[in-house]
């Protein structure tokens, strides 16, 4: 499934307005607005104007002042997030559930066993036609805010490089420096069970979430359970199988989940596509992103997981 | 340099003007509750929790990076505690100071007879502490700073001669003079009083809303 892309386009105005009139301009009412039709070959309501710098600007003397404009193209199907809020391209979504936490179907009935959650759109941004706007010289496009993807060999290269530069490289599960260290930060597995859900300690105090098999929506449970647990990998509260790069942490997240039905090794580990969906990496990475101050890239391949790097918020 | 949209919410001024400017357009007993944006009746998209004086909807700001809503409310713990709980789930970042009952009234007092929005000093401090550092560590390009307090006219100053930084206003036109220092100090100042009229609707028995409103 081919995942759409972002992109930013750049542009330069020179315009004759000040940078009050102009803010009024491209932002009336200090609102972020959408195209309401096509406009740049882009579909209605994908593109907003998200950032301007006044440049060359005297106050007190009228005259052209240059302006460096930035409109986001975020397509449909394009999921990214506000805190914990979902937006497709611009659409917030909300999963449909009732106040009690049932799945909805979307029409206020129970989600049947097995269908995917449904997410109801709301529209928050008012739009205008882009087409009566003049943004200036066209300057370019690029992708942006798309999560970075690797390979296991990439990060193992990583780490190679890492480790001749004189880091240590180590494989394990007790890198705690990259958040403040609990004194109790259990490694975690996330077991898919015929016994009922829950959650248990092994004797080496591994903490074990049992997912019951035959939950009626496992998928979003185990996608839940997962969720839950890269957040508390990252906020100090568990610990997981990673590897140091130099400022970076690999995070093994295909070796968390354990499908307990199968009896032969191949089938009860790396079952991680088997049980999330197909976005699923993508849209935990954008999670991350959005609550921590992290850079997080995608690894894919049977040894999935994430390559998680702090960002200095200044 | 981060080149996002931070949004601060001074949460007292907020609330108290925004439910004067409702009742104006609805009646003196219009609440904030039964607000909607407009064709969407659903309530998960409206946060009022008339306590902690918390008001807020998905559409105000929608795009920002960060919201921050710093308020005062009297109670206990566990009270405090559930209103941070409903803010952090709408996705804001809460700043709630436990204050006593005889200054909560006596601001509330101050309100009803001088028509004056006291707000607990705390959170004014608080709100310019928070707004001045992220500005110093240059976590935004852009900030909206929600109040109609004049007070705020230094903080906003400071923050726009560290740089690039613009500074929207969004408050409320009434009880502001034109020439109001407010007004004058920030890149934009946008009066919410045209937001609720033209955005939001009342909805009604006959009407019923969609969904959980707090």
């Amino acid at each position: 499934m081919t995942i759409p892309r972002p992109t930013v386009l750049r542009f330069k105005l020179r315009t004759e307005l000040n940078p009050v009139d102009l803010m009024e301009y491209l932002r009336p009412g200090g609102k972020i607005l959408l195209n309401r039709n096509e406009w740049r070959g882009k579909p209605p309501r994908s593109c907003a104007l998200t950032n301007m710098k006044v440049r060359s600007f005297v106050p007190g003397k009228r005259g052209a002042i240059e302006a460096d404009l930035e409109v986001e193209y975020r397509p449909p199907g394009y999921v990214n997030f506000v805190g914990g809020t979902r937006y497709d391209g611009w659409t917030l979504t909300m999963l449909d559930k009732a106040q009690d936490g049932t799945l909805l179907d979307g029409h206020g009935k129970p989600l049947p066993t097995g269908s995917p959650p449904v997410y109801l759109p709301f529209e928050v941004y008012d739009d205008v036609d882009f087409n009566d706007l003049d943004f200036g010289e066209f300057l370019g496009e690029s992708e942006a805010g798309a999560v970075r993807h690797l390979t296991f060999e990439d990060v193992t290269k990583q780490a190679g490089e890492y480790v001749m530069g004189g880091g240590s490289g180590r494989m394990g599960s007790g890198w705690t420096t990259f958040v403040a260290p609990r004194r109790h930060r259990p490694l975690v597995k996330v077991v898919i069970m015929d016994g009922p859900s829950g959650v248990g300690a092994d004797g080496f105090g591994t903490r074990i979430v049992g997912v019951n098999a035959m939950s009626p929506h496992l998928r979003q449970q185990v996608e839940d359970e997962l969720t839950e647990v890269a957040c508390g990998y990252v906020e100090g509260r568990y610990s997981l199988v990673t590897m140091e790069l130099g400022g970076a942490a690999y995070v093994d997240l295909s070796q968390v989940l354990v499908d307990g039905l199968h009896s032969e090794e191949g089938a009860r580990l790396q079952c991680l596509p088997r049980h999330v969906s197909e976005t699923f990496m993508d849209d935990l990475a954008k999670k991350l992103m959005a609550t921590y101050t992290l850079d997080v890239a995608v690894v894919d391949g049977p040894r999935a997981g994430f390559v998680m790097r702090v960002v200095d918020p200044k | 340099m981060d080149d996002g949209i931070f949004v601060f919410i001074d949460g007292e001024s907020h609330y108290h003007r925004s439910e004067e400017a409702w009742q104006s357009l609805h009646g003196p007993s219009a609440s904030l509750a039964d607000l909607r944006p407009r064709g969407q009746l659903d309530g998960r998209l409206v946060l009022v929790e008339r306590r902690t004086k918390v008001f807020w909807t998905k559409r105000m700001s929608a795009g920002a990076k960060r919201y921050f809503y710093l308020t005062a409310c009297t109670g206990d713990d566990g009270a405090v505690r559930a209103a941070m709980q409903q803010m952090r789930d709408f996705d804001l970042e809460p700043t709630v100071f436990k204050e006593h009952s005889s200054l909560a009234k006596q601001r509330d007092a101050t309100r009803r007879t001088a028509y004056l929005i006291e707000t607990a000093k705390r959170v004014d401090i608080a709100l310019v502490v928070l707004m001045l550092k992220a500005a110093r560590e240059r976590q935004f390009r852009e900030c909206h700073l929600y109040t109609s307090d004049v007070d705020f006219a230094p903080a906003i100053e400071a923050v726009r001669a560290m740089g690039a930084f613009r500074v929207t206003v969004f408050g409320y036109d009434n009880g502001l003079g034109d020439k109001s220092e407010l007004r004058l100090v920030c890149d934009q100042f946008v009066d919410l009083a045209s937001s609720l009229r033209d955005d939001y609707e009342l909805i009604t028995p006959d009407r019923p809303q969609v969904g959980g409103a707090s």
